[in-house]
């Protein structure tokens, strides 16, 4: 069997293809190590510890500390033309698109220049709140047209020539969460429903941060029983009985599960959800209301590849994700929560100005992102018009905004995280832009103050282990081994160290098992922990 | 067990029926039960045979295989090791590969003899050489099919036991208990079944004089002179019995205990943890009229109703060895040494080591073996092992997927197909399916699924089968079979 028509989107098989499989192959693994990829599940016995006590649980208790911030991913690449109709060029999008075109009558109209789909009606009453604000032409350089590739990139925060393997969040976590695997907080630091393979979460080390449920179902149902099996709902007789006493200890894996279930359960909702982006933003309600603590979410509504038949499927999701928004935000308001919250739209690319000759559009490149919250204080357009006269080599619009700029944004402005922290996670600085909102004060004390150490599971030819470490000052390194069941096989370095890179072997008479590790690294009064593989 | 959950089945022969078809469940049950399950395409031709002349022919073919061949050192005394300790490690691991390998070349007589092992257990850590191992060894695989009373004589001088147990202390001058307690508790009669600690004691002095011992790993025989030759009582008969004695008076005066006891162990091993006292004593009658024969019990208790009775199915948990090897077993895998090896390592270490029950009770069994800690463990462990694969052959992952749910298009379809096929009984809410489903739709967008354009022909369908692996191991229904 060959590799030919494996797909209609020759996208997908393009000249990327190997590189994006190597990235696949390792965090395929990682990320789906469960459906909490953190420490609770890998660690299965250890007492889930909260994070009191530290000075990042001091921080939390300061300004702005409660505020949260919603993703919403849209998947599939979301035509940003026929969501944000170019008035401005209008005959010029119709030339573009003679069939899958949004009438000019029926726009609802934000400016003169632009108006959205008429299935936007809620989204649209949000502008008059000041709740919403559109930005547009937003993207990356050098657009990357497969689906899973571009994915990465918008997840990863690389530019499109680079492969990381790690997510923008993760990497934020992991400087909020050093010692996570041996040390985690009490509640989840974030929750994703759907997207199965993302990795906007994934650190760096290994770690992924998320709870993270593939549907809404899953989350309601880990809601109501507690866990991730109802250990009751089981069939008569022996193995009836097996199976509830296996789903019971199964459950004891998922040490979140009590956490949200309480949460979820003393939240309620106000207002009709629909479809499942409806049920996903429900349960996210009910968990912020019911204060879970949790402040960062993913939700996903998929369907956004709309190569065939565009017209009517795009305006149902159009009209899904601005009907149940709309209802989020009033349901958050019902509570006094809609100003802590800010949410923002996001997709792996826009679509191609010209039809196809199927009713739908191709990958595209530049996309509008909405952003939603009272706290925005205040309608504006952000990036510009997009140019249907000024398009790249495939005949996509270009980006006027990183997409990078809008994550360092709300991390530093919504999220208080230290400026330079932010740049660290983002690989370099990007412009911030002004989105109406701003922190009181830098309350999140960062690793930052004590020089950036680096420090992860290295791999020689002859595969053995190595911690790799980079200290920024010098100072006395101890290093301690535990098992996947948190057992301890002991410290096995301790040194004073200059500053500077060291590869630190993992001693073999200590691993007896091959398999996964946690390692404990000490350094200046501080802990960390990283994740290795003995193979 | 609650009242409601009778079984109706007996010991008759088990024929097809619309009540008991021999169907997939039935197949997939038979070949987790007596070995360690069955690739899909073996799945495919089982379901055509006649179930009662396939398990005959599988036994015969079990009983008829060549024994394992002796290693050359495997009749070695100390002497004739150069460096003993590193010469030690090497030859255990090569045999416990070489045992690992016949888990999946000969897998009824590898299972039978891992009960074997769990029943006369010895413990290499203890008696320390790898010769006496492969003695050891040798006699489960000559007797475990042959007649009971000539398996435990033979056992109980077997230097690997003499040494464990304690026999090989026990003289006239200074008797042992140690084998002889055992010999009753878990040997043929079980706790407190038919003994008092007086039949101990003279049991013990019949036993003595298995003391010629001369160096490590060497032979060691009988010693007439250290055996006592006085008049002994158990169980209120009188004689100065020597071992052979010993163990024909077992038989005429206990038979029908140790035809309970073992037939007990044989029900809970294979068919199901909640014994059935009435079954299990219709066996044991059926075993003592079969003289302790035990072919002629295997084939009685494997061809029964009972043993396809759909209320045992699914009811076993998972030990580490059944767990790993079934799993790479049903999805057709073949390890190489390097596999295997992982493998014996990653289920010693969830406490499954092979020739090395942590004690004289054997291996945990049922609920024991699952923990939190285990239970993470051995996911992780797994997880590893169905990475490498990926990693080793990415295209193997779809050709397995394809050969359990063939290469439609439809992904609930496929996903539903080939989690049912490592399942017993699939999985009880079709929530639990959705879920799967979804993580197996990965990162390729919905409409590629909608539009019936994705297929199993994608090149991410490597990538998609492996994360629905990853979660399928972790199910609970998993470590059921």
């Amino acid at each position: 069997m060959g590799s030919k028509n494996l797909s209609p989107n020759a996208s997908l098989h393009d000249v990327h293809h190997g590189e994006e499989h190597k990235s696949w192959s390792r965090r395929v693994f990682l990320k789906h190590l469960g459906i909490a990829g953190g420490s609770s599940l890998l660690l299965g016995n250890l007492p889930l510890t909260a994070f009191s006590g530290s000075p990042l649980a001091m921080g939390l208790a300061g300004a702005n500390e409660d505020r949260i911030l919603v993703l919403i991913r849209l998947q599939g690449g979301n035509d940003g033309l026929n969501t944000v109709v170019p008035i401005h060029d209008y005959s010029l999008y119709r030339s573009r698109r003679p069939s899958v075109f949004v009438p000019e009558n029926e726009t609802l109209s934000l400016t003169e220049e632009l108006g959205l789909h008429p299935a936007l009606q809620s989204i649209f009453q949000m502008k008059d709140k000041g709740a919403f604000k559109l930005l547009n032409n937003l993207g990356y350089p050098n657009q990357n047209l497969s689906h899973f590739r571009s994915s990465d990139i918008w997840a990863s925060a690389s530019n499109a020539q680079e492969v990381w393997d790690s997510g923008w969040l993760g990497r934020y976590f992991e400087d909020r969460y050093p010692e996570f695997l041996l040390n985690p907080p009490a509640i989840p630091p974030a929750i994703q429903i759907g997207g199965a393979g993302d990795l906007i979460f994934n650190g760096t080390s290994e770690i992924n941060y998320a709870v993270s449920v593939p549907t809404p179902e899953l989350l309601e149902y880990i809601a109501s029983t507690g866990g991730l099996y109802d250990a009751s709902d089981v069939p008569d007789c022996l193995h009836g009985d097996q199976l509830s006493f296996l789903r019971t200890i199964s459950n004891n894996s998922f040490g979140y599960a009590d956490a949200i279930s309480k949460a979820y359960n003393k939240g309620s909702n106000v207002g009709e959800y629909s479809g499942s982006l409806g049920r996903q933003l429900s349960g996210v309600a009910k968990l912020i209301k019911g204060q879970l603590g949790t402040r960062l979410y993913v939700v996903t509504l998929n369907g956004f590849d709309t190569h065939a038949g565009q017209l009517t499927l795009h305006a149902q999701l159009l009209q899904s994700l601005s009907d149940n928004i709309a209802t989020f935000f009033d349901d958050l308001a019902a509570g006094g929560w809609d100003r802590k919250v800010l949410a923002f739209t996001f997709s792996e690319f826009g679509r191609r100005t010209a039809q196809n000759a199927s009713q739908g559009t191709d990958h595209g490149a530049a996309a509008p992102s909405f952003i939603f919250g009272p706290a925005l204080e205040g309608f504006e357009i952000l990036g510009g018009l997009p140019d249907l006269g000024d398009l790249d080599s495939d005949g996509n619009l270009k980006i006027s905004v990183d997409f990078r700029s809008l994550y360092a944004t709300v991390l530093e402005r919504w999220l208080c995280v230290d400026s330079q922290l932010v740049d660290l996670v983002m690989g370099r600085s990007f412009e911030r832009l002004d989105l109406g909102f701003s922190c009181q004060a830098l309350s999140l004390q960062s690793n930052l103050s004590r020089g950036i150490l680096k420090h992860e599971a290295r791999y020689d030819a002859v595969g053995q282990a190595l911690v790799f470490v980079n200290l920024p000052v010098s100072g006395e390194v101890r290093l301690e081994l535990f098992n996947a069941m948190g057992q301890s096989h002991g410290e096995f370095y301790r040194q004073f160290s200059i500053a500077g890179e060291h590869w630190i072997p993992i001693p073999r008479h200590i691993t007896s098992i091959l398999g996964y590790y946690v390692y404990r690294l000490g350094f200046q009064g501080r802990l960390y922990s990283g994740k290795i593989v003995i193979v | 067990m609650p009242n409601d959950c009778f079984l109706r089945t007996g010991l008759e022969v088990y024929s097809p029926s619309g009540d008991m078809p021999w169907n997939v469940q039935r197949v997939k049950h038979l070949y987790r039960r007596l070995g360690f399950g069955i690739n899909a395409k073996g799945l495919e031709l089982a379901l055509l045979r006649e179930p009662e002349e396939l398990i005959n022919e599988w036994i015969n073919q079990a009983v008829s295989a060549p024994l394992t061949p002796r290693p050359i050192w495997g009749d070695w005394a100390l002497g004739d090791y150069s460096d003993f300790q590193s010469q030690l490690a090497s030859q255990v691991l090569e045999y416990g590969l070489n045992f690992a390998e016949d888990m999946f070349q000969n897998p009824l007589r590898a299972k039978l003899n891992l009960f074997w092992q769990n029943h006369f257990v010895t413990r290499l850590e203890q008696y320390a050489c790898s010769s006496w191992m492969h003695q050891y060894h040798r006699l489960l695989e000559q007797y475990q099919w042959g007649h009971f009373p000539t398996f435990l004589k033979e056992m109980g001088k077997t230097p690997a036991m003499l040494v464990f147990l304690n026999g090989v202390q026990n003289t006239r001058f200074e008797p042992n208990e140690n084998y002889a307690r055992e010999l009753f508790e878990l040997f043929t009669l079980g706790r407190d079944q038919g003994y008092t600690q007086l039949d101990i004691v003279n049991a013990a002095k019949a036993l003595t004089g298995w003391n010629g011992f001369t160096q490590l790993c060497a032979p060691i025989g009988f010693i007439p002179f250290l055996h006592d030759p006085g008049t002994k009582t158990i169980f209120n008969r009188t004689g100065n019995f020597t071992y052979e004695a010993l163990h024909d008076l077992i038989f005429e005066e206990r038979g029908q205990e140790v035809a309970r006891f073992i037939c007990g162990k044989l029900y809970t091993h294979f068919v199901s943890p909640t014994p059935d006292a009435s079954l299990i004593e219709e066996l044991a009658e059926f075993w003592r009229e079969q003289n302790f024969e035990l072919l002629p019990l295997y084939r009685k208790l494997f061809l029964s109703e009972r043993f396809f009775d759909e209320e045992v199915i699914g009811v076993q948990v998972k030990s580490p060895i059944d767990y790993f090897v079934t799993f790479a077993s049903e999805l057709g895998l073949l390890p190489d040494n390097q596999k295997l090896t992982a493998l014996l390592f990653q289920a010693s270490e969830l406490g499954q080591t092979l020739f090395n029950p942590p004690t004289v009770a054997g291996w945990p069994k049922d609920r024991q073996w699952i923990t939190s800690s285990f239970l993470s463990q051995r996911w992780v462990a797994m997880e590893l092992l169905a990475f490498n694969e990926f990693i080793s052959d990415p295209a193997s992952l779809r050709d397995k997927l394809v050969e359990i749910s063939g290469d439609g298009n439809n992904a609930e379809e496929i996903v539903l197909s080939f989690v049912d096929f490592f399942l017993s009984r699939g999985l009880h809410n079709s929530l639990a399916y959705d879920s799967l489903t979804a993580y197996f739709k990965w990162e390729v967008p919905e409409n590629y699924f909608e539009d019936g354009s994705w297929n199993t022909q994608w090149e991410t369908v490597p990538a998609q089968t492996l994360v629905l692996l990853q979660k399928i191991i972790r199910l609970p229904e998993f470590q059921l079979f």
